[in-house]
């Protein structure tokens, strides 16, 4: 009986020792991810991850354009509301709208001043990435050579612009 | 590392799965709604975390937004309710890392709290059945929620900290400037002229990043506790108030829950029952309790209205057992620290 009973003690601190590391381990994998997540977020211009909360007080102004041949000259149209009609290849008219691709807000708004979500550079690398999609999503338009956005930029109160473009594939 | 074996009541747990459950249901409501008003995200422009393959169709993602809902409300109702949150808080980390587009901290924040709350031993207690499983249960995952909480309060405090524009004040200038209106129009002129004074916005920084500091150590340590507690619950009243954040503050309140010792029943409450507002508040104070800290009492022959008795035993009369019932009761802890001041004169309890 005692022998049954010291034998059922040591299962049980056996079992309560590896129970015991299961938690450690689990501790050190979550916050370790965690905090690899941390560090890499701080890196990337949108602090994806980084708990960097109301980290900076900025807005911007996105003016599209798209690059055209005109006279063997590239020339930027203004896309004001960011549509524009283009023949295709097989010369019929088509519609292109930069908010039929680009539902994310501030980006989708063209002209006017918006508040930049976690930041400025985080938003113009989200403007940079929705250039790039939407001129692989414009393959059909032969006119169009390049998407490009002037940004008229507010970092905490201090004006600036900056000049994105995207070259056709 | 006796944390890990520590084990403690666990009926406060049952209140901390509620509120995690409550918020991601009303998140993941959020996104069912977004789905079925725009396009799919998978549809248009997005930025996944994950490889692009990795992103499901739209009947995908709102089988993935049907499990998420259906484990919230599991978990609201205490059915299967730790695996059921987990499989919930799983789901919205997994639609979270398909979109860093839809990214917001406060999102990630809420994901990783209900997946540590689901390592609790949080289906105790405030379950639909009505059932309650007493005694002792570990606690070292409520100790991880605590840790949650800390990592975020480092995180804004530190990023914020090494920002030369947040400490001289540039960032929280024209976020002033925005509010400058309002103050103009209700509040007296001064007022305005101290929104747009730089060193006002300088010292408004500074708090700032003190104030979360002080979260992340202070609420570790049972001198700062509840003064702590408190500077957190105004501090996020006042995000709430001031900013559009989501679900932030009341993600962070509900985590403060993990901070609640977790013994029942350590105060007393005693009301003057010949009295009907010690009738009527006693049963109402009764019918609040829900964190169980205290018993309650009615008593004929009492002086006072209200007689409050700490841990200790000691009893406080007047407005020292309204601070004591202020402490101790999340709808009336605002109001504490002014008691407190008002009733400074008294020696702390030991």
């Amino acid at each position: 009986m005692q022998k049954n009973r010291q034998s059922s003690d040591l299962r049980r601190s056996g079992r309560s020792r590896w129970a015991l590391l299961a938690r450690a381990a689990f501790v050190a994998l979550f916050f370790g991810l965690e905090l690899a997540g941390i560090a890499w977020g701080l890196r990337t211009p949108d602090h994806t991850l980084g708990f960097q909360m109301f980290n900076e007080t900025s807005r911007l102004t996105i003016h599209l354009f798209r690059e055209v041949r005109k006279k063997k000259r590239r020339v930027l149209v203004p896309l004001p509301d960011g549509r524009w009609q283009a023949p295709d290849a097989t010369g019929k008219l088509r519609d292109y709208a930069w908010q039929e691709r680009v539902h994310y807000s501030p980006l989708n708004v063209l002209g006017t001043s918006m508040h930049a979500r976690y930041g400025l550079d985080g938003q113009l690398f989200h403007l940079q990435a929705a250039l790039d999609d939407m001129v692989q999503h414009v393959t059909d338009d032969p006119s169009t050579l390049a998407l490009v956005a002037k940004v008229d930029t507010l970092r905490n109160g201090v004006p600036g612009r900056v000049e994105l473009r995207a070259e056709k594939p | 590392m006796s944390w890990l074996s520590e084990e403690r009541d666990a009926h406060v747990l049952g209140l901390l799965r509620v509120a995690f459950a409550g918020l991601l249901l009303l998140l993941t409501l959020r996104l069912g709604r977004e789905l079925l008003q725009a396009p799919y995200f998978g549809d248009v422009f997005h930025m996944p975390l994950l490889p692009e393959s990795f992103v499901p169709s739209r009947s995908g993602y709102s089988v993935l937004l049907g499990c998420q809902a259906l484990g919230c409300v599991l978990a609201l109702i205490g059915v299967w309710a730790r695996p059921a949150l987990a499989v919930a808080a799983l789901c919205g980390l997994y639609g979270l890392f398909c979109d860093r587009l839809q990214y917001h901290n406060n999102r990630y924040e809420l994901l990783l709290l209900t997946l540590l709350v689901s390592f609790t031993p949080c289906d105790r207690s405030f379950c639909w059945s009505g059932q309650r499983r007493l005694g002792t249960a570990p606690r070292w995952a409520a100790r991880l929620v605590g840790a949650q909480l800390v990592v975020v309060y480092l995180a804004s405090s530190l990023g914020k900290l090494a920002d030369a524009d947040w400490r001289s004040g540039a960032v929280l200038l024209p976020r002033f400037a925005l509010a400058q209106p309002f103050v103009e129009r209700y509040l007296p002129v001064g007022f305005a002229q101290l929104l747009g004074a730089p060193w006002f916005a300088h010292a408004a920084a500074v708090a700032a990043i003190g104030s979360e500091l002080c979260l992340a150590l202070g609420l570790w340590f049972p001198a700062t506790r509840v003064l702590c507690l408190w500077l957190g619950v105004m501090f996020h009243g006042g995000i709430e108030l001031t900013a559009h954040v989501e679900l932030f503050s009341y993600t962070m309140l509900s985590g403060y829950l993990v901070f609640v010792t977790p013994e029942l029943h350590e105060r007393t409450l005693s009301w003057n029952a010949r009295r009907p507002a010690g009738r009527a508040l006693g049963s109402l104070c009764a019918r609040l309790d829900v964190l169980a800290r205290f018993r309650h009492e009615q008593v004929d022959g009492q002086a006072s209205l209200l007689i409050a008795r700490d841990r200790s035993g000691k009893p406080h009369h007047g407005l020292s057992a309204w601070r004591e019932l202020a402490r101790a009761s999340p709808p009336l802890f605002p109001l504490w620290l002014p008691l407190r001041l008002l009733t400074w004169r008294e020696r702390a309890p030991s």
